[in-house]
């Protein structure tokens, strides 16, 4: 069930309500038992495979917990790995695998018919595929010890505020969160509450509405040109981030809700100075997922440098791979790897030219002009994500800047095309605002929450109740749409 | 805990009050009027009583009956916009009241009338709920499974898009386009507009639907029940629509209404390829309804010609209609 559904504000309070109220010793099996339901809500059929990935995960490291054998601890460790990988890429990448090497055998005129499966992607399966691939390299690291307990470490895989979307939980986290005793607490329930519903505006306010005017170009190209395509771009931007972390933001307060801490996986991604932090700011699970069990293990940084650029691209590499078996994926990720290496190989060479300058990097227009040139290069790989082919994606390169030499024509045809009028730009700049003030006050260690708390209880009650109408008269009333994140 | 759920149920109770303080009155008072014109529907609100000629129908028959011009008998216009047979009934088993004991009743039946499934139209749910505005959902054929929630509480159906829609107060149905005229389209583009309709209406099999013969079944036995003369009908259309239809498929037409005719003991008035309509595209408003101007003439003659056959009813009340 989506967050975003009637079955889930029916699901989620009678879940809250009743985790309260039961006693703390069982309350483990009552949230293994709605966790797996709200899995199976999406399909059944398929509940055997994250029961699968949990008993092999668990197994392989209570075997490499219980044994001193180097060879026996790395069989286990390898098992797992392989059994895990090797159903993401069954179910992910097989029929990708499969067509990209029939068509780079046929370009050598050895035509081959591509075997192809008719599989459904198991909703959730790059998550907690992740999830229990960390928890078992951590204890093969000795960075905690095997959980004994399997129902709770069943919970931890299947845990429901993250188990579709992320965040992508560390076994060190939230596993001993389990364990706590947690009683009532007004003020962490409200902020729970709270978070979800800064989730909620994100996702039905904000993303929900720009990806009717991203479907409606991205999906018809041929018939868009010009600053549409500009526009489009910008819009999935706004829609990929507010969809994401807007789904976030709804785990997160979730889980709070009923006493657990999960990871923050946005810190104000568009407002970063360089494609380096945004990095360390967009989704903030994955990427440091990726560090430290990729790019570290490679040797990180402390290498030659053609080999720390050789590890940055093979990270972005896997990270465009992981989010879906398509070229356009692994070309963003591509492209992000090498933002990281132009970035690295032109810093020293950036920090002379300021100092030739006497400019200072924290002068409040070099820190905006940075702030747009990473917005713009984020937006520049967003094409290669949102494109549904690579011939899209040329497409867009090819005719964004038809009609610029008459600038205003440029825009206001652009505009005309997608629909834009001034209601839709209104709405778009109001609720950009208040996303922007979320987010400048994230970036500058503001809790937003905790500021509001302070004002006086009439004011708040009347935010409150503006929240309530600007949810129901701006939200989509048709069938309630998927979280991007979900078809990883 | 407890002051938790308070702090909620205050939040959710004031939501609601604003809520519906602020969207009832809106719903009742300007979208579902606004709603109403724009569908024209909103002719129901106000149905006179002692009506002494009336007629049923599509779009066809909506657009094709004008009794404006009428000054001493009353006529009102039951019909609606991709109305089929069984809504005919429908409609007219909740306002049978509003006619006069010998009512003259015009049934209006397109080419594709008694062959077509409602049901099975892809907008068939979306066209029902038309009727949420004015027929109670128990009389309906059709309903809607919350239109008798909507029609108890409207908000029921609350849609933000809607409002913004039927804010202001739409162009009303019968109006827009009512006085185009077809002559003043390319001939190329008339045809392809014939087509078009063609293409839209043609029907799938040429069995007389069942639902369709029993809502004519009732229909004819309310006017035997209260004293109405019911008397078939085909709205005129230009020749460029009627050429569309494959000829078999017009003789099947005819062959079913005279049987039907024969069946009710009501007479067929077929005007679908009369001379005087047939060829004067200034007479019709697109490829297969007539304007206002064709409406007046249409209804001028049949109205007479209803007369010649009946000359004891209401309309010999009408002067106009004097031979």
């Amino acid at each position: 069930m989506l967050f975003n559904s009637w079955q889930f504000a029916v699901f989620f309070p009678c879940v809250f309500l009743l985790y309260y109220a039961i006693p703390h010793r069982v309350r483990w099996v009552f949230l293994l038992i709605a966790s797996y339901y709200f899995y199976m809500s999406w399909d059944a059929r398929l509940v055997w495979l994250i029961a699968a990935v949990t008993l092999v995960s668990y197994l392989t490291a209570r075997i490499i917990g219980a044994s001193e054998k180097k060879t026996v601890r790395r069989a286990a460790l390898v098992g797992a790995v392989g059994f895990s990988l090797g159903l993401l890429f069954f179910y992910k990448y097989f029929n990708f695998f499969s067509n990209s090497v029939s068509a780079l055998l046929a370009r050598f005129s050895l035509p081959v018919h591509p075997v192809t499966l008719n599989l459904i992607l198991p909703v959730g399966v790059s998550f907690y595929t992740f999830q229990t691939l960390s928890y078992v390299i951590d204890v093969y690291r000795g960075d905690l010890k095997a959980e004994r307990h399997l129902g709770l470490y069943a919970l931890y895989v299947s845990f429901f505020p993250q188990l579709v979307a992320g965040p992508i939980e560390r076994s060190t986290n939230l596993l001993p969160q389990f364990y706590e005793k947690h009683t009532f607490q007004y003020d962490q329930v409200m902020r729970g509450l709270k978070t979800m519903a800064i989730g909620f505006f994100k996702k039905l306010v904000i993303a929900d509405y720009v990806a009717g005017f991203v479907n409606l170009v991205y999906n018809n190209l041929p018939e868009y040109s010009g600053f549409s395509l500009v526009m489009a771009t910008v819009l999935f931007s706004l829609q990929i981030y507010c969809d994401f972390s807007g789904y976030s933001d709804i785990a997160v307060g979730a889980a709070q809700m009923m006493g657990f801490r999960l990871m923050k996986n946005f810190d104000a991604p568009y407002l970063a100075r360089s494609i380096k932090e945004f990095w360390r700011r967009w989704h903030i699970s994955l990427s440091s997922w990726l560090m430290d069990y990729v790019y570290i293990p490679l040797g990180g940084s402390r290498v030659s440098k053609p080999r720390h650029y050789l590890n940055l691209m093979v990270t972005f590499l896997l990270s465009g791979l992981w989010h879906g078996a398509n070229w356009t994926f692994v070309l963003w990720g591509a492209l992000h790897g090498v933002y990281q290496v132009a970035g690295n190989a032109t810093r020293a060479w950036r920090e002379r030219a300021y100092r030739a300058l006497g400019i200072s990097q924290e002068n409040r227009a070099i820190v905006v002009m940075k702030i747009l040139i990473t917005y713009g290069l984020v937006c520049l790989a967003w094409i290669f994500f949102r494109a549904n082919t690579l011939g899209d994606v040329g497409y867009v390169f090819a005719h964004a800047m038809d009609g610029l030499s008459r600038p205003l024509s440029y825009v206001k045809e652009g505009l005309g095309a997608m629909g834009i009028g001034k209601t839709v730009l209104i709405r778009l700049l109001l609720t950009g605002a208040v996303l922007w003030g979320l987010d400048w006050m994230e970036k500058r260690k503001k809790d937003p929450i905790r500021w509001m708390d302070g004002w006086p209880k009439l004011l708040k009650w009347g935010v409150y109740l503006g929240y309530m109408m600007v949810m129901i008269y701006l939200s989509p009333y048709d069938a309630p749409a998927d979280f991007i994140y979900f078809q990883f | 805990m407890k002051k938790f759920l308070k702090k909620v149920g205050l939040l959710l109770l004031l939501t609601a009050i604003l809520f519906v303080g602020i969207n009832w009155p809106l719903y009742e008072w300007v979208v579902i009027p606004n709603r109403m014109i724009a569908k024209g529907t909103d002719k129901f609100q106000s149905v006179p009583d002692g009506i002494q000629v009336a007629n049923l129908g599509n779009s066809h028959g909506a657009r094709a009956f004008d009794y404006a011009q009428l000054r001493e008998i009353t006529g009102f216009n039951f019909g609606l916009s991709a109305q089929p047979l069984p809504d005919d009934w429908a409609v007219l088993n909740y306002y049978q009241d509003h006619l006069d004991q010998d009512a003259v009743l015009f049934i209006s039946v397109s080419f594709f009338s008694l062959y077509q499934d409602e049901r099975a139209q892809s907008d068939h749910q979306d066209r029902s709920r038309v009727y949420d505005d004015f027929l109670p959902a128990g009389y309906q054929t059709n309903p809607a499974p919350d239109s008798r929630w909507f029609q108890a509480f409207p908000l029921v159906r609350f849609n933000p898009d809607e409002i913004v829609k039927y804010l202001d107060s739409s162009k009303a149905y019968l109006e827009s386009g009512w006085n185009r005229r077809l002559d003043s389209e390319s001939p190329e583009q008339i045809r392809q507009d014939a087509l078009k309709s063609y293409q839209s209406h043609a029907p799938e099999s040429t069995k007389i639907n069942d639902r369709a013969l029993e809502a004519l079944d009732r229909i004819v036995n309310l006017c035997r029940q209260k004293g109405w003369t019911p008397i078939f009908c085909t709205a005129p259309y230009p020749d460029v629509y009627v050429e569309q239809y494959p000829p078999e498929f017009l003789k099947r037409f005819d062959s079913d209404m005279e049987a039907l005719s024969r069946r009710y003991d009501a007479p067929y008035l077929d005007y679908s390829r009369h001379p005087d309509f047939s060829g004067d595209y200034s007479l019709f408003m697109d490829a297969d309804h007539v304007n206002k101007a064709g409406a007046e003439k249409f209804t001028r003659m049949i109205l007479r010609e209803a007369r010649g056959l009946y000359p004891d009813s209401p309309l010999g009340a009408e002067p106009g209609l004097k031979e």
